[in-house]
């Protein structure tokens, strides 16, 4: 098996440096030599796909044939190790995971030349884009980070085993869903450069990136939920989001990937914003490089990145690499990304949709800028401060509640310009309502001045209402209207409304369910937490729950020891559950801890209990209540649903048939505004 | 199995599969790009398209309360002059002999 | 009119009062900043490891700190100096890690100006450009109703 996967790593590696290579010259030659070229470009890059799922198997194939020769197996795998996790064996190193990159990024890129001709000559630049990213990682797979190096020395019996934190069913999903949302952003990254590269008429390359966009983004959302929900129950310290460097990574290209995908509408619809989104665009591609570098380097400390290596260089130089060459070609074609249309006030849906940006990258910005000023500071002062969840915490929040106040705004404002007396119109229900919730809070005994948290969270539901109250108020005006055009109920109006534009009410559920995970967020500020050292029958009393403790059990498998308590737990001294804490130590790890949380689940709160330890054999047991929990992945759940929902196509569609034979135009006039001239 | 049977195997396995990849690669096509060029008729298309779905939002939305008329009448009336700047093109273009 | 000043004095205080920490609340918010310095990347407060060698003696400190200081800034300086700057998980608020707190609102507040600066251009030149369609040109006329008709609902 090494010598499968090393000769299928060099030959992909060959056939991507082709594709790339002789991409470039089939698209500066425009005769039949050139395309016949970039016809077997195209073929390489499909080839490659075989290559690198081949080495990908053949590492799989090591990890569960036990082969410790490898030395990549036998520091990520054991003999004991469950089949789903040798799977999973593929990404939990730093070669492996290269490759992982490797190989999904020549999945898209198969998928991308296979639906070619969708649009040959833009596709065929696009895939020549692909390729060079593609023999950056496929270098680093060969000559770097080799997965199929051998150990020296007669085969080990056994090897070290995967982290047993790593041992949970979603780390098996996690990781590839982010690494999906990271290398999918490489699509509309290469569509957006070939068709500045190439002066590519029209707006039609948005349209068909589109979808790989919010499936990309669909994914790093995924990717990005599941490691909070994976940190929430595995790791037992009570909460979801540490603001952790490789977390802050995930969420850096996810930001701006949400502003992409809401400017490109000014870009599709009016013609504006061209220059924005090509950066946006750029920008995210290379906040994702970014993200793997932080998590391959060990550039920042954090519990997910791996240690220290020289990777960290290859990467600067390749981000230096992308920067330019985006630059160059900015800089060159630029003329070709003038705007068609202008603001013209500042009440408009273009304007939230500028403001909407402009407070996504303040967020993005405040992120990095916590991220990397670690690395600042031993750059300058000799020592790396460590900068944590109060400083995200602090800098973030406020910016979100504007993003919450305009994601309310941004659908009822026209495009163009909207006057007081539309306004007043689309938002005196909804203002009213919020300020009805507001002051209705502080009735029922919430203090927001009390504490700045408390503030936040009160804010944060006013916003919230303000924002459900306009989604509420877009479906039923739109399902009033078709209910007296089809002579029908409101709910049959409002599936068909949904059914003429998915997109548009999709996106609308997507911001339903950001709504109801800010609102989970929200809870946080009325956490409680208590620790107590506790003998058989003691009990501990943690808000309106009391825990009685009735049993602790020893208990020694042949893969961990466990120690294990039974806490009876009774709600205002009426029975509600019985909850098993247990605290494991892995054998094969060294002994590595592992908390298994016992929690108990209601729409209103969690109560979370974990297993901390023993003193002088007494455990000791903490609980949390955490309010609102699990409306944070009843929130992720709907957005999932809401961007499948706008990935339908829509019931209607207008299409247009166009004549083949039409005089040639120069490409300059081709991207000129219609009626510019006349 | 013997190792070496087992190397031998991969070596040919290795040597069968880059043979087939570059028949494939090199292999005379059909599949090959003609090289035309997107039309500025194939654009204005794309743009009408685009400027009628904002016309019939505008109208959707109006017709569900949300603007007044002052405002519906100024945004259709710049929506229209687009469409009407693109339908012209498009009529000049089709109407050149190819 | 010097009624309604002195009401809303008593409010504004009214909210200050509730606004100001207890020493419970200074304590766990001020543990919230500071991390456990045993290498097991816990916050102070979070730290759940048995028999950890540090968060003990760091959490008494923090009570005698959060007793004797009565500024909070002046706690966070005491264990940046007692126990290293990686004690503390905020940026200080002067010196060179003042920059870490400034950059953010300094990047968006240029990036705010410069948003409005974009649009005021803009909207110069359209005023600048003239109303659009003065002249009513009988075919582009006809156009329009054409895309009108076709557009309907």
């Amino acid at each position: 098996m090494p010598l499968l996967g090393s000769f299928c790593l060099l030959f992909a590696l060959a056939l991507s440096g082709y594709c790339f290579v002789v991409g470039i010259v089939g698209a500066v030659r425009k005769d039949f030599v050139g395309y016949r070229m970039a016809e077997t470009a195209r073929r390489a890059g499909m080839a490659t796909f075989a290559a690198v799922t081949l080495a990908a198997f053949a590492l799989v194939w090591a990890a569960f044939a036990d082969d410790f020769s490898l030395s990549y197996i036998l520091h990520h795998s054991n003999r004991s190790l469950a089949a789903p996790y040798k799977f999973a064996v593929l990404w939990s190193g730093q070669e492996g995971s290269l490759l992982f990159w490797s190989w999904l990024l020549a999945t898209y890129g198969f998928v991308l030349r296979w639906r070619h001709k969708v649009d040959q000559r833009l596709v065929a630049i696009t895939s020549m884009v692909l390729a060079g990213i593609q023999v950056f990682f496929l270098l680093l797979c060969n000559f770097v980070a080799n997965p199929f190096g051998v150990e020296p020395g007669p085969m080990a019996l056994d090897g070290a085993g995967l982290n047993p934190l790593l041992q949970y069913p979603e780390m098996v999903i996690h990781p590839p869903m982010l690494y999906l949302g990271y290398v999918g952003f490489s699509l509309p990254f290469a569509f957006a450069l070939a068709a500045l590269i190439m002066r590519y008429p029209g707006e039609k390359w948005i349209h068909i990136t589109r979808r790989w966009t919010m499936v990309t983004w669909l994914f790093l959302s995924v990717g990005i939920s599941l490691g909070a929900h994976w940190a929430y129950a595995v790791l037992g310290w009570g909460g979801y989001w540490g603001w952790d460097p490789v977390e802050n990574a995930s969420l850096l290209p996810w930001i701006t990937g949400t502003a992409f995908l809401h400017s490109v509408m000014m870009q599709e619809k009016r013609g504006m914003m061209k220059m924005w989104n090509i950066w946006l665009i750029f920008t995210t591609f290379m906040l994702a490089i970014l993200g793997t570098m932080l998590t391959r380097g060990g550039a920042v400390s954090s519990v997910h990145a791996f240690a220290q290596s020289a990777i960290g260089a290859w990467f600067y130089w390749f981000l230096g690499i992308v920067f330019v060459v985006c630059l160059t070609f900015f800089i060159i074609n630029r003329d070709h990304l003038a705007s068609e249309n202008q603001l013209e006030s500042l009440v408009s849906r273009e304007s939230s949709f500028m403001f909407n940006n402009l407070v996504l990258l303040a967020a993005m910005f405040a992120v990095l800028c916590g991220t990397l000023f670690p690395i600042l500071s031993e750059a300058v002062r000799g020592y790396k401060i460590t900068v944590g969840g109060p400083f995200f915490n602090k800098v973030v929040i406020p910016i979100g509640l504007f993003l919450i106040f305009l994601t309310a705004v941004g659908p009822l404002l026209a495009w163009g310009s909207t006057s007081w007396g539309s306004i007043k119109r689309n938002f005196a229900i909804p203002f009213f309502s919020s300020v009805a919730l507001g002051v209705g809070l502080i009735a029922f005994g919430m203090r927001p001045f009390s504490d700045m948290s408390h503030f936040y969270a009160w804010s944060t539901f006013v916003l919230c209402t303000l924002v459900i109250a306009t989604i509420t108020s877009e479906f039923i005006r739109g399902g009033l209207v078709l209910r007296g055009k089809m002579n029908t109920n409101l709910l049959f109006a409002i599936f068909h409304l949904m059914r003429r534009n998915m997109r548009r009410y999709g996106g609308y559920v997507v911001h339903f369910g950001m709504i109801l995970f800010f609102i989970g967020v929200a809870g946080q500020a009325f956490n409680q937490e208590k620790e107590l050292e506790m003998g058989i029958g003691d009990k501990m009393q943690v808000g309106h729950y009391t825990l009685t403790l009735t049993a602790d059990n020893h208990d020694d498998t042949p893969v961990y020891e466990s120690q294990a308590t039974i806490l009876d737990v009774q709600k205002d001294g009426r029975y509600y559950t019985t909850l098993y804490p247990e605290r494991r130590a892995y054998k094969a790890s060294g002994g590595q801890p592992l908390t298994v949380v016992a929690n108990h689940i209601s729409l209103q709160e969690d109560l979370y209990v974990i297993y901390e330890g023993q003193n002088e054999g007494r455990p000791i047991i903490k609980a949390f209540i955490n309010p609102l929990v699990v409306w944070v992945w009843i929130g992720v759940i709907v957005v999932v649903f809401g961007t499948g929902l706008a990935l339908v196509p829509n019931a209607v569609r207008v299409t247009v048939a166009v004549p083949a034979a039409v005089p040639a135009m120069d490409n300059q006039q081709h991207m000129q505004p219609a009626g510019v001239g006349k | 199995m013997n190792p070496q049977t087992t190397t031998v195997i991969v070596q040919i396995f290795c040597s069968v599969f880059a043979a087939v990849a570059l028949i494939y690669i090199f292999i005379p096509s059909k599949d090959t790009d003609t090289g035309v060029d997107k039309t500025r008729l194939a654009y204005l298309y794309e743009r009408k398209d685009v400027v009628y779905d904002n016309l019939r939002d505008l109208n959707f939305e109006f017709k569900s309360g949300k603007f007044t008329q002052a405002d519906y009448d100024a945004m259709s009336s710049g929506l229209e002059a687009e469409a009407a700047r693109v339908l012209d093109e498009i009529d000049q273009l089709e109407s050149v002999p190819a | 009119m010097k009624r309604l000043g002195e009401i809303v004095l008593l409010c504004c205080a009214l909210v200050l009062l509730m606004g100001a920490d207890s020493q419970d609340a200074r304590f766990e918010k001020l543990g919230s900043k500071i991390m456990c310095t045993c290498s097991c990347a816990q916050m102070l407060l979070k730290c759940n490891h048995v028999g950890c060698p540090n968060s003990a003696q760091m959490i008494q400190q923090l009570h005698q700190q959060v007793n004797s200081q009565p500024n909070d800034e002046q706690v966070l300086q005491w264990f940046r100096e007692q126990w290293g700057v990686t004690a503390v998980v905020e940026p200080a608020t002067h010196g060179f890690e003042l920059i870490a707190w400034l950059l953010p609102p300094i990047v968006g507040f240029s990036c705010l100006g410069l948003l409005v600066f974009i649009v005021l251009t803009w909207r110069k030149r359209a005023i600048a450009a003239g109303p659009a369609n003065v002249v009513l040109d009988p075919h582009m006329e006809a156009l329009r109703a054409r895309a009108r008709q076709e557009t309907e609902l």
